[in-house]
């Protein structure tokens, strides 16, 4: 495929065309089961255990105008996620990588395939957040509970993983060191949920890191890919598309993404899946570029949207019924 | 390299001394940036590249050029231009161009999740000012230019250095 491309692009010139959709019945059962407000509710769960926990020691990691880094917190979330995952029948598990004080708690749960075991389709979000961490992430991490709760109800042909990734807001040293590990080596497809739950619907509420265009609203989720990636988005897109469940803004950084201006679109945990090939989504509000409360202590719950949040949970969860392929 | 050659052609005698000969063919030398931005697309970036530069009467020239482009990944840009310069020394040149981006870039998908094509393409004008023709060959300093897809893609360029030796 990529020598056709490239043998494309060297004669004639052209558009590369996106991959056909398969039958979307199946999938779209997993989007209806989605509980509009499930998503806030464990949001505000989730932000008022940040709230309450003890924080991270921030010994060599200064403070700045975008970084408090002495407000960071995961304790709560990491047993959230891990006793919710294993209360929907989960293999769970909790996997301690690095060394103190920067130990990574990384949270797995897994919902083995019925006949590809051995190809996983990873949802992650990050569990540590400063201050209340509403919508960075407790918006992410709301969301891939209320979509391992759709899923646990259903059995698909690959493996789902759900991961609750630590110490993104530490370098991403948690997805770091779980990708370089080789963990990540079976995953054929990872949607990384970062900041999923602040929208605007004004003009002038989207901003944009030079060279991106996200328009001038921001009222959209975002989706980031690269070139390892960028069949994943376009599957993305002809799902919301056919279902109009959220509106969207693709944006694809060439090759690995990992390069000068495209360093925005490798701040979470895609970024270390980009970097070892492998197929990685970010799917993000898109943080300090809409959201005026980013790394603030009022990054609260009732900044949110909530039917914003229970359509990115639809898509989620229908996107995750194509690519793991539901079983009717 | 191209130090050099601006060096050497600095210190060449002048365009009179030269005998009159029809027709040319030079190898360039070029450092430049492109940016090319549209809904679609953003793609371009700063580096260098060789090409050929043909001269008919001291006053027509045609230039081919493929360079490479770093800052938003591994981008492959290839230039024609057509143009015409004042005779002399200082020789200002304006083009007609035709400029092709391939490679990485950053694109946004349409709502059906189509691609933009391949390549980002532009046809535009460059302005020379600062050229100067000299027995051993040339030097264009600063040349600016703009261009569009005729999509509303913008297209622009900034030539460091344009460097050509004579035979």
């Amino acid at each position: 495929m990529k020598e056709l491309a490239l043998a494309c692009t060297l004669l004639v010139g052209c558009a590369p065309a996106a991959p056909a959709l398969p039958d979307l019945e199946a999938a779209r059962m997993l989007g209806r089961e989605v509980s509009p407000g499930a998503s806030m509710v464990r949001v505000e769960a989730l932000a008022a255990d940040h709230a309450a926990d003890p924080k991270l020691p921030c010994d060599g990691f200064p403070e700045e105008a975008l970084y408090p880094s002495c407000e960071l917190s995961h304790d709560s979330a990491i047993r959230t996620v891990r006793e919710t995952l294993e209360s929907l029948g989960y293999a769970t598990r909790v996997e301690a990588q690095g060394e103190e004080p920067l130990v990574a708690y990384n949270v797995v749960g897994e919902h083995p395939g019925t006949d590809r075991a051995s190809e996983v389709v990873l949802v992650a979000a990050h569990v540590d957040a400063f201050y209340s961490g509403a919508d960075d992430n407790s918006s992410g991490v709301a969301v891939l509970l209320e979509v391992a709760r759709v899923a646990s109800a259903h059995r698909f042909h690959r493996t789902l993983r759900f991961v609750g990734f630590d110490l993104e807001e530490r370098g991403a040293r948690g997805s770091t060191r779980y990708v370089n590990a080789g963990f990540a080596d079976d995953v054929v497809a990872a949607l990384v949920l970062e900041c999923v739950g602040y929208a605007d619907h004004r003009q002038g509420t989207q901003d944009a890191p030079p060279g991106l265009r996200l328009g001038d609203v921001g009222d959209s989720l975002v989706i980031a890919a690269n070139g390892d990636s960028v069949e994943l988005a376009q599957q993305m897109l002809a799902i919301d598309d056919e279902l109009d469940i959220v509106p969207l803004r693709v944006v694809v950084a060439g090759g690995s993404g990992a390069h000068f201006f495209t360093g925005p679109l490798l701040r979470s945990d895609n970024g270390p899946f980009w970097l070892r090939g492998r197929p990685a989504l970010m799917l993000t509000d898109t943080a300090n570029y809409r959201n005026p409360h980013y790394h603030a202590a009022g990054d609260l719950p009732e900044t949110l949207d909530s039917d914003f949040l229970d359509a990115v949970a639809t898509l989620v969860a229908t996107t995750i019924g194509v690519l793991a392929e539901v079983t009717p | 390299m191209i130090p050099a050659l601006l060096f050497a052609a600095l210190n060449g005698p002048l365009t009179p001394a030269e005998p009159p000969r029809r027709l040319t063919l030079s190898p360039l030398f070029v450092q430049n940036a492109v940016l090319f931005t549209s809904d679609r697309v953003t793609a371009g970036g700063a580096g260098g590249g060789v090409g050929l530069e043909l001269e008919l009467d001291r006053r027509f020239l045609a230039q081919a050029d493929v360079e490479v482009l770093l800052t938003l990944g591994n981008t492959v840009m290839s230039r024609v231009a057509l143009g015409a310069q004042r005779p002399g020394t200082w020789s200002p040149a304006a083009f007609g161009t035709f400029g092709a981006l391939f490679g990485d870039r950053v694109e946004f998908l349409t709502g059906d999740g189509r691609r933009p094509p391949i390549p980002t393409w532009a046809l535009g004008l460059r302005v020379a000012a600062l050229r100067f023709r000299l027995r051993e060959g040339t030097v264009s300093l600063v040349e600016a230019g703009a261009g569009t897809d005729f999509g509303g893609g913008l297209w622009l360029e900034l030539t460091i250095i344009q460097a050509g030796v004579r035979f």
